[in-house]
């Protein structure tokens, strides 16, 4: 396959060649000065071929060999493969004659195959034995007239119908489907119907037959294990196997939206089940901090506070007074060996310093931390007061900011005091709260025009009943009728205008 | 035992950051086209009893904050020579000379007893008048129309507020805020209680300047805090009557929109009703 080909196929006329000779042109002789540009690595000949002189420029400007798969290097001589025909051993080829037509037939049944290498002294016809081996049967049991008198006769299942079920069982190899499909007597009977006889019979009949006899005693009781053994693979129940079939016909026949819904409900459970743990875990947690601490406390009135140690043992008695005043003796113990001037108000010493001191010394004292909120000051240990202004919450936060401009107040403050921080704090929290509302208005508007939408609507198709009794009053009183004042709602406008047809 | 914290205890101290400016006399003009001479400082919030004849100390600076303040710098443009100035002593200012305004990085360190960060502050130098707020200035009269159809302006045109051209002042209060201060540095600071704020301003009528961008005239005082807060509170008072009001709209809203829902429900019914019949 050379470019000439491709351009013949594709019908593009040889360049610089007269039209009409086609293929017998003779390729253009090659210029002598001109150097053949040469084949790169890894590109099939073919390939090249089709590309002709344009050499790719990605593939030359590919400085490493492009690796292809190897191509499979066949030595030797070629397979030769035969046609014959054989008899398949698993429709009975090789088995004794028998008088059954249909068994004939499929015992010389020739089928013809490929074979490969096939040995010099084959027959055509003979039975392929490769696959013999798996040609296995389940040796499903039978009875015989006696045996059936004796134990196996049962209301439900007449002789014919045993009888029939045997036949399948032996002819279709306990494929209990297909025995069930292939069922030609009345009443119809299920798989499970089907098992149920068949296994109950294997069972009574694996029970009474005697076991052979003039057995050593050691071969009995294995003989008699081998019998449990066999029982208990016999065994089959058949309430439990149409109840399994029904629950898994259920499951498989659910709709989408059910799936959809067990999912979300499973979903649901998980995260319920989560949540629940992840409380627990809290709480017992809290437990541990608040037993852990109280525990020891209310034991030996030692305190695990600050600076508890040496003064512990007089704690005690001070531990009702420190609930009163609502402290928790955590922060403050063993101050007052810490060298601290007067005003302080240390856990031991009565409280001196007076909220006027206070002011004076530009102190605030916040609440000490507790269990529930263990680090109630969430601020660094040093900042200023301007920055502490408690930010509003991101989704109303520029609304806020609007409505605070509109207001004429900026929150850079020109006196940030603590008063006036709190100020606005409360500003900004109510203004937030003002713009909820707002969009709560808002909403709830549009929801009330919706429905008054949809009432002109179910207005409108209710027309028709409306018209004749206003068409008596239009005749009655017209320019009333024109002037009433239902004419807002859209039915009424329509009635109007046939009124005044 | 000198990091121990306190807990549940935070103190602060008002302080006042900004700066003054001064227009300099032709003769004090260098060769440079300097036209201010400003000071940019950090100073203690409430001003001595008695104003400062140095223009550039009138506001603050009442008490000496040496003692929690250990240095403060400043961050002036690149264009000066040292743009870093360390103040190391009180009084912690800056004095300089110059044309154009510019931002200012100022950054507080505290003593070492404190244990604590360095703050920092950007304050804009402010050199040009603040711009006068008109609305807050009395109305000029009306011109009279007299009976011979001449108008006439009465003659007692009030004097129009001149613009305070110098010195200009721009300062900004700030309160900072020890939270949990060590053990050691709570007593320094217990010992040296701040100098309170004046009730209103003290200072004579000839001594007014604007402070920051609030158009406040004097020195630091409580009134400013207090009318900075009255607004405010008029501001919420306003705000919660709108509150009031919206929520009654949203109670009326919510019952028309139950009504109107019946309603819908009934013609539905109805038409239910009608359909069956007729089917």
């Amino acid at each position: 396959m050379t470019s000439r080909d491709v351009r013949d196929i594709m019908s593009i006329s040889e360049p610089a060649a007269s039209p009409g000779l086609g293929g017998l042109q003779a390729p253009p002789p090659r210029r002598a000065g001109q150097q053949r540009e040469k084949r790169p690595d890894g590109i099939t000949r073919e390939l090249y071929a089709l590309m002709g002189d344009n050499a790719p420029s990605l593939a030359l400007a590919q400085s490493t060999k492009p690796k292809f798969k190897e191509r499979i290097k066949r030595t030797g001589p070629a397979i030769h493969w035969q046609l014959s025909a054989f008899t398949n051993p698993s429709r009975g080829a090789g088995k004794p004659e028998s008088d059954d037509k249909a068994e004939e037939a499929r015992k010389k049944l020739k089928l013809r195959h490929w074979v490969r290498d096939l040995p010099a002294n084959h027959v055509d016809g003979s039975p392929d034995t490769k696959f013999a081996k798996f040609n296995t049967s389940s040796q499903p049991y039978s009875y015989t007239e006696d045996e059936y008198n004796k134990w196996l006769s049962d209301e439900a299942w007449p002789k014919e119908d045993t009888d029939h079920l045997f036949e399948l069982a032996h002819q279709y190899d306990l494929r209990f489907i297909v025995m069930a499909d292939r069922w030609e007597r009345t009443p119809e009977r299920g798989v499970d119907a089907l098992k149920a006889r068949y296994y109950s019979v294997c069972r009574v009949l694996v029970n009474n037959r005697p076991r052979p006899e003039n057995l050593a005693p050691e071969e009995k009781e294995k003989a008699d294990k081998l019998r449990q053994e066999t029982l208990a693979s016999f065994h089959f129940d058949i309430n439990r196997e149409t109840e399994r079939k029904a629950y898994l016909k259920s499951l498989l026949s659910r709709t989408p939206e059910q799936i959809a819904d067990e999912d979300f409900l499973y979903v649901e459970s998980r995260r319920l089940e989560q949540s629940y743990n992840k409380i627990a875990a809290e709480r017992a947690e809290l437990l541990k901090i608040l037993g852990g601490r109280e525990g020891i406390g209310a034991q030996g009135g030692m305190q695990v506070g600050v600076g508890g140690g040496v003064k512990g043992v007089a704690l005690g008695q001070k531990d009702a007074e420190r609930k009163r005043k609502g402290q928790t003796g955590w922060e403050i113990e063993g101050l007052n060996g810490g060298g601290l001037p007067e005003g302080w108000a240390g856990e031991g010493s009565k409280r001196k310093a007076t909220a006027q001191q206070d002011a004076a010394n530009c102190i605030e004292r916040h609440p000490a931390p507790s269990v529930s909120a263990p680090k109630a000051n969430i601020w660094p240990s040093v900042g200023v007061r301007s920055s502490r202004i408690a930010p509003v919450k991101p989704g109303v936060a520029s609304k806020v900011a609007a409505a605070l401009t509109e207001l004429g107040i900026t929150t850079h403050l020109v006196m940030p005091t603590k008063a006036n921080i709190e100020k606005i704090d409360t500003l900004q929290a109510s203004l937030a709260q003002m713009v909820e509302l707002k969009k709560a208005v808002d909403r709830i508007q549009s929801e009330i025009r919706m429905v008054k939408k949809k009432k002109d609507q179910l207005l409108g198709t209710e027309e028709e009943t409306e018209v004749k009794k206003e068409d008596e009053d239009a005749r009655t009183d017209r320019e009333a009728s024109i002037r009433t004042k239902r004419s807002a709602s859209a039915s009424s406008t329509s009635t109007n205008k046939r009124a005044r047809h | 035992m000198a990091t121990k914290r306190l807990r549940g205890v935070s103190v602060y101290r008002p302080i006042i950051y900004g700066n003054t400016a001064v227009l300099l006399d032709a003769s004090e003009r260098g060769e440079n086209d300097h036209t201010h001479r400003w000071t940019v400082g950090v100073r203690s919030a409430t001003s001595p009893a008695v104003p400062s004849k140095n223009q550039a100390s009138q506001i603050g600076g009442a008490d000496d904050l040496s003692y929690f303040i250990k240095k403060v710098t400043f961050k002036l443009h690149e264009t000066y020579s040292q743009p870093l100035r360390t103040i190391e002593k009180p009084p912690f200012e800056v004095t300089e000379t110059g044309w154009g305004e510019f931002d200012i990085i100022i950054k507080i360190f505290f003593v070492p007893e404190a244990f604590e960060k360095p703050l920092t502050f950007t304050h804009h130098l402010k050199l040009h008048p603040w711009p006068l707020d008109l609305s807050s200035l009395p109305r000029p009269p009306t011109p009279v129309l007299n009976a011979d159809g001449t108008e006439e302006t009465p003659s007692v045109a009030p004097e129009p507020p001149a613009l305070v051209l110098s010195p200009v002042h721009s300062w900004q209060y700030e309160e900072v805020v020890f939270v949990e201060p060590t053990e050691l540095f709570y007593s320094t600071l217990l010992a040296r209680p701040p100098a309170p704020l004046p009730k209103s301003n003290r200072h004579p009528r000839t001594l007014v300047h604007a402070l920051g961008g609030g158009g406040n005239f004097g020195e630091f005082s409580l009134e400013m805090e207090n009318d900075e807060g009255g607004r405010m509170d008029e501001a919420r008072k306003k705000t919660l009557e709108e509150i009031e009001e919206m929520r009654k709209v949203l109670v009326g809203h919510e019952k028309e929109l139950q009504g109107l829902k019946k309603e819908v429900e009934e013609i539905q019914a109805t038409q239910a009703a009608n359909a069956t019949p007729a089917a």
